[in-house]
């Protein structure tokens, strides 16, 4: 190539690039050269590999720049790069290559229940505590009592609860890596103009808030990520054939490894109703813990109660509880309003004398992490029919908090998880019915 | 009517080649198409034909060629949809620069990681006009009214940085293989 057509050449494809509507004498000239000349093809498929390479990592371009201009919309060059990683996640393979480095990626804020956390610095899972900084590696939630908050290195907050599984990492090409592998989160972002996305992946999906902040909560498992935007926007792409979809306040959106269901946002009820009742006489819906018995079986219908770990003892033991969960039928994480009335009253027995150990978590109004409450109700209090069966009311504000920040239940606060357990192994709890009702306090 | 029968989903190694490959095969596919946002749209067409193509992929073969073929196949039904044939390449020299692109594909990972360094390289003030301009939906024109200046004076110090950016990566890699 001689040194006119590596000046021509030059010129013409950053014009191909940077104009909106390229000349046809332009293209017609760049196909000439492109034709006669293998160097000229070279440096062509250079130029574009670093055109596309800086339009797919505008996110790792801009954070290095603090007042970079503000994003119009999600670049989708990271978030494709990012179903990657979230599939490799999925196998586990990012987390066994985690690096030690020392690098904070979050620290934790509020700790409740057996939270563990593991590196490779230190494979087997220890207890992380108040004002832990984490790196890379993974952090577990044990238990459905279990709850962590923790604050992203971007200023993100992020409540890991239930039998759940984070993985941080540094590792990538596009920087640090928050993935949900299992479980439930809560995220709130602020606002911050000019930074990439707070984003999190799962195994299925890529779920990331606008840079205008916002809350959302993610439930994942290994056949499909449920995504509720409570406040702000956020995007969802699936990992499979990177169909994306935009989420409003007060939708929500479930995907899955088949491409055939339809990646579509569904609006959430805006106020959840104050009651809510959910009996055992049919099966519980996907993600409740629980065995369930139907009419033909013996001594049903009912949900009987499956051991669960409760938490770990210094040596890292598991302490084992048995008991069930109700959880949201739909994907907006949520039960119910809570109102300052509202009771809680559950239809159960047991097989042996035993305490009904009720627990719940909370969301606040906009959809973060509301705190997990607790309550002993004793047996003897709830006298039992002939069939053994005992309902026992609540109320709700009478519950005593399992999270420091959360001393009661904030205003507005919402319903995300009932749990009802015992802590006797052999008690053989069955629950048959549970309302939360605000009428009758 | 006859029932059809429901396709098994792609294995896991499979999806996990698919999701490994997607920077590669955008920026492939933009060296065909020029656009991003067309670029997103083909790389989306492609994923589906892979991911309807699956069962005939071969273990034994490298993923990356076999799938950049379909994102070629994709990129060229998409321009003739798009009726901008006209505005493209033909079909013989679009060809030409798939099959060389595809031939070089064992070089793309450290292109990127000299990239990566090249960037960190560059004056704060250049790095945040790449921001802007790469800012998906970004453009020179409202990039240059944004920043008081001319689209053309902009594009030529876009000229300038991306020049810089290949000198540097070509000098990156040449270091590298000395070392």
């Amino acid at each position: 190539m001689k040194p006119d057509d590596s000046a021509e050449l030059d010129a013409l494809l950053n014009r191909l690039v940077d104009t909106e509507a390229p000349a046809a004498v332009d293209i017609a000239r760049l196909a000439e050269l492109l034709r006669a000349d293998a160097a000229a093809r070279r440096r062509y498929r250079r130029f574009m590999a670093l055109h596309g390479a800086l339009a797919w990592d505008y996110a790792s371009v801009a954070r290095e720049v603090p007042d970079a201009p503000a994003r119009k919309r999600f670049s989708p060059g990271p978030w494709i790069a990012a179903a990657a990683i979230a599939a490799l996640l999925a196998t586990g393979w990012l987390v066994q290559r985690a690096s030690t480095s020392a690098a904070t990626l979050a620290v934790v804020e509020s700790v409740s229940g057996s939270i563990s956390w593991s590196d490779a610095a230190m494979p087997r899972p220890r207890a992380v505590a108040i004002g832990a900084a984490l790196g890379s590696g993974l952090l577990t939630a044990d238990g459905e009592n279990a709850a962590v908050q923790l604050r992203l290195a971007d200023g993100t907050r992020v409540w890991l609860s239930g039998e759940s599984e984070l993985a941080l990492s540094a590792e990538t090409a596009t920087g640090s890596v928050i993935a949900l592998r299992r479980g439930n989160l809560d995220a709130v972002a602020d606002s911050r103009p000019g930074s990439p996305p707070a984003s999190i992946r799962t195994g299925i999906a890529e779920v990331s808030l606008s840079a205008t902040g916002g809350t959302l909560n993610i439930t994942a498992d290994a056949a499909r990520t449920s995504v509720a935007v409570e406040s702000g926007h956020a995007r969802v792409r699936r990992l499979v054939d990177g169909a994306t979809l935009e989420l409003a306040h007060n939708q929500s959106a479930i995907a899955t490894l088949d491409i055939r269901d339809r990646l579509a946002a569904v609006p959430d009820n805006e106020h959840p109703p104050v009651i809510w009742r959910r009996a055992f006489d049919r099966p519980p819906p996907a993600g409740s813990k629980g065995e369930w018995r139907s009419h033909e079986e013996p001594g049903g219908p009912c949900l009987r109660a499956v051991p669960y770990v409760a938490g770990r003892r210094p040596d890292g033991s598991p302490v084992i509880h048995h008991g069930i969960t109700a959880r949201p039928a739909d994907g907006s994480g949520v039960l119910a309003s809570l109102t300052p009335t509202t009771v809680l009253r559950v239809r159960w027995r047991t097989a042996r004398p035993a305490s009904l150990q009720m627990f719940t978590s909370l969301k606040t109004a906009d959809g973060a992490f509301g705190g997990n409450f607790e309550l002993i109700a004793r047996a003897e209090r709830s006298p039992a029919d002939a069939a053994g069966w005992r309902t026992s009311t609540v109320r709700l504000a009478d519950f005593e908090p399992r999270t420091g920040k959360f001393a009661s239940p904030p205003p507005g606060a919402l319903v995300g998880l009932i749990l009802l357990s015992t802590r006797e192994t052999a008690a053989d709890l069955e629950i048959a019915e549970i309302t939360l009702d605000s009428t009758d306090a | 009517m006859s029932e059809q029968a429901t396709p098994s989903p792609p294995s896991a190694d499979f999806i996990a080649h698919v999701t490994r490959s997607q920077r590669v095969l955008h920026s492939f596919i933009l060296s065909l198409v020029w656009s991003a946002s067309d670029a997103d749209d083909v790389l989306q067409e492609t994923n589906l034909v892979l991911w309807r193509k699956a069962a005939e992929f071969d273990p034994a073969r490298e993923f990356l060629p076999w799938a950049m073929r379909f994102a070629q196949f994709q990129a060229l039904a998409y321009l003739k949809r798009r009726q901008r044939s006209k505005l493209a390449f033909d079909d013989a020299l679009l060809d030409q620069l798939a099959t060389e692109a595809i031939a070089e594909t064992a070089e793309t990972d450290a292109r990127r990681a000299a990239l990566s360094s090249c960037l960190e390289k560059l004056p704060a003030d250049h790095r945040r006009l790449l921001a802007g301009r790469y800012e998906p939906a970004g453009s020179v024109n409202a990039l240059a009214a944004a920043r008081g200046t001319t689209p053309k004076a902009l594009s030529e110090l876009l000229r300038r940085i991306r020049q810089a950016l290949l000198l540097c990566i070509e000098r990156t890699l040449a270091r590298d293989a000395r070392a």
